[in-house]
């Protein structure tokens, strides 16, 4: 326990698992403010959507293909310049922000366009008869009623981030990855890399936890 | 008020066309319960489709009081919906929203003030017989009780041509009766004119004052139900009717 302490202080957990939680939470936050309407455009610019539109969504499709096609860790080394352009400088978990958001945001655009899919047709035409606007067939049918979903989605994303914030973390963003690679297995100290493993696991499992708790908490649809 | 002239649409469905409304033409008087009865394919739901603005037709013209409802767009066409109230073959209600929230809805979509649209679907609730449920998910309500939110919804903007798409086909011959029962009186106090597509003979004879046949995109024949079922002038509603299998 005291040695347990000892390496604690020593390589600064604290402080790293602070950096890996801002380096999925920020990410996280500004990939959705762009990944979502992206989501929500390859919807309803399908040819079944309610503004089908074949340039808009072909386009659509092969930026958000060679988005995510791209390895993270080849656009961690491209984005460099853009980052330092942006932050001056592009060590530490708020430059990795940078990458980490990007590689992202295709991520979730993907992610919430399967969601909002499970949108009926049927629902969607019920609404326009209606006399819903586009703009309340958004808001108030496609996001509402695939809200379960959408925290699912949520999810798979930060988890996914967590991952890749370890690969970030090799190449000077910090953060638990850092020290479970550079400290860790690099220099053959193996019960820090399992701590930071350790960590990182209880990291993930509590996004996953919490968050299925809400969807199922807030699921109207499928109620026992 | 509501009148079909030479409705046509045709489909294309992989190199082939598909004529599925073929010189259709009706003519709907205000407050009557129009049935619509065909086979599977007929073209019943392209042409309630077509009524409620869902789908564009080829030619002809659909007129609602003299309106002609193919010309109308965007805003003007988003104000007239609130005349056409449609209740679909599979309910299509909102699930994460409580039967309330169902039936505010298309009072909430055009800002309705608070006070009437509670007042509205309270009103609403009555009628349907849905008193203690305002609070229930769609979930976990039986059938019958989904389509008389469905039925509520659709009466809420209190349009004046309620469509409905195969109403009773999933629900047992008792919910069946409860529910055309409904419909008869909801017809009959408020004077809302029904159109009534079904593939039941029994919808048709039970509730509609006026049939028309439907067949591959073609009106077979129509008129009053009561002339209509007792002297069948074509062979499809003969089949309908039970009278005679298509083999002959
Ligand atoms: N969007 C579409 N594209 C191609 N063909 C279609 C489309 N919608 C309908 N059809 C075809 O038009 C014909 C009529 O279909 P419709 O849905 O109107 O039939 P229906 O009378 O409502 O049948 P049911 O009783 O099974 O609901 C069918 O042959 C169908 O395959
Ligand atoms: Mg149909």
């Amino acid at each position: 326990m005291d040695k347990f302490i000892q390496i604690w202080g020593e390589f600064n957990f604290s402080l790293e698992t602070y950096n890996t939680l801002l380096m999925t939470i920020v990410p996280l936050v500004f990939a959705y403010v762009i990944g979502l309407p992206l989501g929500i455009l390859c919807v309803i610019s399908d040819k079944n959507g309610i503004r089908p539109n074949k340039i808009a969504n072909n386009i659509l499709n092969v930026v958000v293909n060679l988005g995510r096609s791209i390895p993270f860790i080849i656009l961690l080394v491209m984005l460099i310049p853009f980052t330092r352009l942006l932050l001056n400088t592009a060590i530490g978990p708020w430059a990795a922000s940078v990458p980490l958001t990007i590689a992202c945001i295709p991520f979730i655009a993907r992610v919430v366009e399967q969601s909002l899919k499970e949108v009926d047709q049927g629902v969607i035409d019920a609404s326009i008869s209606m006399g819903a606007t586009d703009f309340q067939i958004i808001t108030r049918v496609y996001l509402v009623e695939t809200i379960p979903s959408l925290i699912r989605g949520v999810a798979i994303s930060a988890i996914a981030l967590v991952g890749y914030t370890a690969m970030a973390g090799a190449v000077g963003a910090g953060g638990l990855g850092h020290i479970a690679i550079n400290q860790g297995f690099f220099r053959n100290n193996m019960s820090v890399a399992f701590i930071a493993c350790i960590l990182i696991v209880v990291i993930v499992q509590v996004i996953q936890i919490s968050l299925e708790f809400t969807a199922k908490k807030v699921d109207k649809k499928n109620i026992k | 008020m509501l009148k079909l002239s030479n409705i046509h649409k045709k489909f294309n469905q992989n190199n082939s066309v598909l004529h599925a409304l073929n010189d259709v033409s009706l003519h709907v008087q205000e407050g009557d319960i129009y049935g619509i009865i065909g086979l599977s394919g007929a073209g019943k739901s392209t042409l309630l489709r077509s009524i409620a603005c869902l789908s564009s037709i080829d030619s002809g013209t659909i007129t609602v009081d003299g309106i002609d409802i193919a010309n109308l767009k965007g805003a003007s066409l988003r104000n007239f919906r609130k005349n056409i109230g449609v209740v679909f073959q599979g309910y299509n209600l909102l699930m994460q929203k409580n039967v309330f929230a169902n039936i505010a809805f298309p009072l909430l979509l055009n800002k309705t003030p608070k006070d009437v649209v509670e007042k509205r679907v309270n009103e609403l609730i009555a009628i349907v017989g849905l008193q203690g449920k305002e609070k229930s998910y769609p979930a976990t309500l039986s059938g019958g009780q989904k389509q008389r939110v469905a039925i509520a919804r659709a009466l809420a903007t209190s349009p004046k041509i309620l469509l409905l798409d195969e109403v009773t086909s999933a629900l047992d011959p008792l919910t069946t009766k409860q529910i055309l029962k409904l419909l008869k009186d909801i017809n009959e106090t408020s004077g809302v004119t029904m159109v009534m597509i079904t593939h039941e003979i029994g919808v048709v004879s039970k509730i509609c004052k006026k049939v028309a046949v439907l067949n591959y995109g073609i009106i077979e024949e129509d008129g009053l139900t009561s002339d209509v079922l007792q002297n069948p002038s074509s062979e499809i509603t003969r089949t309908l009717l039970g009278k005679e299998t298509l083999n002959g």
